[in-house]
């Protein structure tokens, strides 16, 4: 399959294994790093088969996104800056405040991460 | 073995532990630095959040501001406060309910720039609804020029309070009227705007009328009917009271007893009242001439005389008698 999804009640999660990216849309406000775990391991399995390549996270119908998300996303970056096998560009919405501060943020964890905020 | 080699090894082994050991303190150093920028970003982020939390209230408290303007303040407080807003409740309550309508102002609309006609009516119905809210009324609608306001819903306080403050409203109306006028006159409107009311007192459905996406928190019945129908039936620039309502404010006002009078749409004659003004001060009152001291101020004149009633020939030729007598007296 070339799209894998994770349906929350609120958001959406979608890997597009053909473009190698991950959409992210609605809000993301889940509580514990153990909710958070399917995300992860999704982040993490579309990062592996980018090895070698390049690889999307995107933001831009992302609504809202709780703060253990954001550290998510975070340990996320600092793991493939550790492997450094995919060119990572993270891609956010310029009309959500959170988004232009937050993920700008990304780059002191990884100075190779393209941010690109549209 | 050596003795200088048996000395060496053990150096050899403690030389390498100490640089395993260096190189897990700078591995756990940089998983520090790491756990230290992520602890930053998390926390900037949530102040991130924060800033758009009180972002978002002040666009919700603006919004709010703006939604009062256009919801009464039942449903305002219905929206805001949980109160359940449904179309179901309704309660059968003796209201007084007011009507008016400006007699003239469609053909004003053909005759004078948009710009300015929507600022003689936003002037005058802003007016109106602060003279409606001071008095406890509560504002049902307006259409185009005409409004209706009740007393007695949602807050009942009494059956002749609330036509007293009826009574009182309107009287105040059409005194921030008069003065309007002056302030349009001297805009270039020639033309003169009278406004006619109607004032009712009776059981009246009240509650939210309409359908789950859009309601209004309104009144129906046959004494809103008639109301409505007392206003259509009033020369301009006069209020004519039901007897129900007259009854309730007689103590309070002075009026003239118009008699039985066919409304329409109403089978049985109704006994209709015309409001002159508060007792005392209603001996002066008559819709073209204030007299406040030594002040006499007229009202604007443009009449019909083809079209004019005898009722309202009879109350300029009282104004205009008033007038002379007063300038004799000088």
């Amino acid at each position: 399959m070339t799209i894998e999804q994770i349906q929350g009640d609120e958001y959406a999660i979608e890997y597009d294994r053909a473009a190698h990216a991950v959409r992210l849309s609605g809000t993301v406000r889940l509580q514990t790093s153990d909710d958070y775990a399917p995300i992860t391991a999704l982040l993490q399995r579309a990062h592996d088969e980018a090895a070698g390549g390049p690889l999307s996270l995107d933001f831009r119908r992302l609504q809202f996104l709780n703060s253990s998300g954001i550290s998510t996303v975070s340990r996320f970056v600092i793991n493939a800056r550790k492997q450094d096998q995919v060119a990572l560009t993270v891609l956010g919405n310029r009309d959500i405040y959170w988004q232009q501060k937050s993920l700008g943020n990304l780059q002191k964890l990884w100075p190779k991460v393209q941010i690109e905020i549209v | 073995m050596s003795d200088t080699a048996a000395k060496r090894a053990p150096r050899q082994r403690a030389a390498e532990r100490v640089a395993a050991l260096e190189a897990r303190i700078a591995e756990l150093e940089a998983e520090l630095a790491d756990l230290q920028i992520l602890y930053e970003n998390t926390m900037e982020h949530g102040t991130a959040l924060e800033n758009e939390l009180m972002l978002q209230n002040e666009r919700m408290e603006a919004l709010q501001q703006k939604m009062r303007k256009y919801l009464s303040p039942q449903l305002y407080a219905a929206l805001l406060g949980g109160i359940p807003a449904d179309t179901k409740s309704h309660a059968r309550v003796k209201l007084t309910i007011y009507f008016s309508d400006m007699v003239g102002f469609s053909d004003l609309t053909d005759s004078i720039e948009p710009e300015l006609l929507s600022e003689v009516l936003n002037s005058y119905l802003t007016r109106m609804a602060e003279i409606a809210l001071a008095h406890g009324g509560t504002i049902d609608k307006f259409v185009g020029d005409a409004i209706m306001v009740f007393f007695g819903a949602p807050e009942f306080v009494g059956d002749a309070e609330h036509a007293r403050s009826c009574v009182r409203m309107a009287l105040e109306m059409r005194e921030e009227l008069f003065r309007l006028r002056e302030q349009w006159r001297a805009k270039g409107i020639s033309r003169t705007l009278r406004v006619r009311a109607g004032i009712n007192t009776g059981f009246c459905t009240v509650g939210n009328f309409g359908s789950e996406h859009r309601m209004d928190y309104t009144i129906i019945g046959g004494q809103v009917n008639l109301a409505a129908r007392l206003q259509s039936s009033a020369p301009p620039d006069s209020i004519y009271l039901s007897g129900t309502t007259y009854s309730l404010v007689e103590d309070l006002v002075e009026a003239r007893h118009i008699g039985p009078t066919q409304v329409k749409g109403i089978h049985s004659p109704v006994d209709v009242w015309e409001l002159r003004g508060l007792r005392g001060e209603a001996a002066a009152a008559t819709p073209y001439l204030a007299v406040q001291g030594d002040r006499l101020r007229l009202g604007d004149l443009d009449l019909d005389l083809t079209k004019m009633d005898d009722q309202e020939r009879a109350a300029l030729q009282k104004a205009l008698a008033r007038v002379l007598i007063r300038l004799a007296e000088i």
